[in-house]
């Protein structure tokens, strides 16, 4: 027999996770009507299948779930198209005879070059890296709310990490935070 | 001295295990030993750890105060749940 919760817990368990879903959402849309359109309507389709939610199960990576299940299913295909991914693109690591070896110059740029840079990222390394990097959670709980393999999230986040350095230091040389050509080998 | 040892990639691999404090003592001392002694690993390190730091000093965006109250109005409609 499957437990459920009373109606009441609704409230307890999802509201404390607007935070989070909104500035999913933010990531995921890169435009707050959107997602302020994109939570409402999660939370809407969360309050309908209540009925479901497995009490002790994790909350936040069944809103998360739903939330991203919306964006595919409606904002995606409206206001982003799915981005290609170049595996050859992907910039080489940093090297210790670079003119900054432990990254100094990342705390000197401001959140909308960051937040630029993160929302440049293709769509399924942007939501790793954002639900596992910035809003902290475990692997195994991105992996659920995205429907992959715990391997296929440490993959795909290697993999935006090492492209979102790239982007970074680029831009750091672009706007003379770096010498130019000396951070990327 | 466990006698535990890791090349290159079985560090980069373990770098997030290592951030977690879920290594243990035996793994960790090796990456350690490691990272003294390899610089493009601690290299790799220092500037995966800066990222990391600057993400989540990231401005945190709060849910805006109208949509909470949009959608707690919206739970407290009857009927919503589970229609």
């Amino acid at each position: 027999m499957t437990e459920t919760l009373a109606p009441a817990a609704f409230e307890d368990e999802a509201l404390p996770h607007l935070d989070t879903l909104y500035r999913v959402a933010l990531r995921l849309t890169g435009d707050p009507a959107a997602a302020e359109d994109l939570v409402q309507d999660t939370m809407l389709r969360a309050l309908r299948g209540w009925k479901s939610f497995r009490p002790g199960s994790n909350a936040r990576a069944w809103l998360v779930t739903i939330l991203r299940n919306q964006f595919i299913n409606g904002y995606r295909s409206r206001k982003r198209a799915p981005q290609a991914v170049d595996m050859e693109a992907i910039p080489e690591p940093p090297d210790p005879g670079n003119p900054d070896p432990e990254g100094r110059f990342f705390r000197e740029l401001v959140d909308e070059e960051v937040l630029a840079a993160v929302d440049a990222l293709p769509t399924d390394f942007r939501e790793v890296l954002v639900l596992s990097d910035m809003e902290g959670l475990p692997y195994a709980d991105v992996a659920e709310a995205l429907g992959i393999p715990v391997g296929t999230v440490k993959s795909r986040l290697f993999r935006a990490r090492r492209i979102l350095q790239g982007r970074l230091r680029r831009y750091a040389e672009e706007t003379g935070l770096l010498p130019s050509g000396g951070a990327e080998q | 001295m466990t006698g535990l040892s890791f090349d290159c990639q079985a560090v980069l691999d373990r770098l997030d295990a290592y951030r977690l404090g879920e290594l243990t003592p035996a793994e960790t001392d090796a990456l350690c030993a490691h990272l003294a002694e390899c610089r493009q690993c601690l290299c790799v390190e220092k500037h995966e750890q800066a990222l990391l730091e600057r993400l989540r000093a990231t401005c945190r965006n709060c849910c805006p105060e109208e949509l909470r109250q949009r959608i707690l109005k919206q739970c407290n409609e009857p009927g919503r749940q589970g229609e």
